[in-house]
């Protein structure tokens, strides 16, 4: 997967129309500059999508399979394990509420925060110069300054998704987590959005530095994905 | 669905993994794994191992027959090369290890199964840019996920996709793009 080569949604349309073997006027797609690249580059990533899906599905499939030994040892041994396992977690939970409490939640919120990578600094995927330059300043780590950016954008848009989630996740970068919640926790604005289960990961970090870990577990079930579930396990182990 | 190797399945099986058809494909996953496991449990492997190389030659012939590079006659061809391509892995495994020098004596299937070991240098960078590209696909949310999977995967048109999602067909267009660039973001983050 190149990401090197832009290609326009008008091109990938045309594109993809014509490897799917539709109708595509001739004179369009030779209008295209790089042509050749750009089909070499959707075709593979198409292929690379469509193999990565079959993994996915593989992997999948094997937890319909019970291996025996696993099976036996839960038969034989379930109930003395269990109770073993039950003594050790409540010795355990005592522990390490005691001990961890204070300083739990920020250990979590540091270990997995990491600022989303951003969108592509391409002027062609956004038609509007203020949240370009936002974009700028927000890799190059600048948040205040992007925040400053897109807000007055939001002014107009105060439901658009994108510009929730960047703020917010700007907000979170500069270590402002009940400033973040105000544009992460709407899950309404990111219903069926690319960013759904994105602002739920960040507004459930956003939670864990406040120490709110139920708030937290509640957005990451609503919104499973991998590191999402992930982090839903981290936050049951803590407990 | 009950898997069985009668001759009415040969073709609904080749059909399945032609156009991916999850149902009958994990049936036949299920029902073909047991005989990989004891092959490599009674080889020096581990549960973990069999695992491993059975995903692994699994995932190579559902690419073979996708791409129609495999045609087989019968279910008993899909087994034996499902089979024979696992076997060699495993003795592919053993044999870097250095554990194993043996050389498989199989005829045709293995000779088709081998040819996963030509072009090594150009599989492996493939492999390794796929294992790139899936822990970014599994990065991505879940809406985008279903996107992508009913569109790549199971070839929905953008029309029934939009009709499903409730929204315009140049939006589900949209989205899918959007969704696109965002793996492409993820993948270049992986690499």
């Amino acid at each position: 997967m190149n990401p090197n080569i832009h290609i326009t949604p008008e091109e990938w349309s045309l594109i993809e129309a014509h490897l799917d073997d539709q109708k595509v006027s001739k004179a369009s797609l030779l209008n295209i500059p790089q042509l050749e690249e750009k089909i070499k580059q959707i075709q593979t990533i198409r292929e690379e999508i469509e193999d990565s899906i079959r993994q996915s599905k593989i992997k999948a499939f094997h937890s319909h399979i019970l291996d025996k030994k696993t099976v036996s040892m839960k038969r034989s041994n379930a109930k003395t394990i269990w109770y073993s396992m039950a003594a050790v977690l409540v010795v355990l939970i005592g522990i390490f509420w005691f001990i961890q409490r204070p300083s739990a939640s920020e250990k979590l919120f540091v270990e997995h925060f990491k600022p989303d990578v951003g969108l592509p600094l391409k002027m062609g995927t956004t038609n509007s110069v203020e949240f370009y330059e936002g974009m700028v300043a927000y890799k190059q780590g600048n948040y205040k300054s992007a925040i400053d950016q897109w807000q007055v954008l939001l002014k107009d848009n105060p439901t658009n998704d994108t510009l929730n989630y960047f703020i917010g996740v700007s907000h979170l970068a500069e270590g402002n987590s009940l400033k973040s919640l105000q544009y992460l926790e709407n899950q309404e604005q990111y219903n069926e959005g690319i960013f759904e289960e994105d602002a739920a990961y960040y507004a459930a970090l956003a939670n864990i530095k406040e120490g709110k870990f139920n708030e937290a577990k509640r957005l990451l079930e609503k919104n499973p994905s991998s590191r999402n579930t992930e982090l839903l396990q981290e936050i049951e182990h803590l407990k | 669905m009950e898997y069985t190797t009668q001759n009415q399945m040969e073709f609904p099986l080749l059909d399945a993994f032609l156009t991916n058809k999850e149902a009958p494909i994990r049936e036949f996953y299920i029902a073909e794994y047991p005989k990989t496991k004891r092959h490599i449990l009674a080889h020096g492997g581990s549960l973990e191992n069999a695992k491993d190389v059975f995903q692994d030659a699994f995932f190579s012939c559902w690419k073979k027959l996708s791409d129609g590079k495999f045609s087989p006659q019968t279910i008993t061809e899909i087994q034996a090369y499902l089979f024979t391509a696992a076997k060699n892995k495993w003795i592919d495994i053993k044999r870097r290890e250095g554990k194993n020098r043996e050389v498989s004596l199989d005829t045709y299937i293995v000779s088709m199964a081998e040819d996963d070991n030509l072009f090594k240098e150009e599989k492996d960078k493939k492999e390794e840019q796929l294992t790139i590209t899936l822990g970014a696909f599994e990065k991505l949310g879940r809406a985008c996920k279903e996107l992508l999977t009913q569109f790549y995967f199971e070839k929905t048109s953008l029309k029934l996709i939009a009709e499903q999602l409730n929204i315009e067909e140049a939006s589900a267009k949209n989205k899918k793009y959007r969704c696109i660039q965002k793996l492409k973001e993820l993948a270049s983050e992986l690499n």
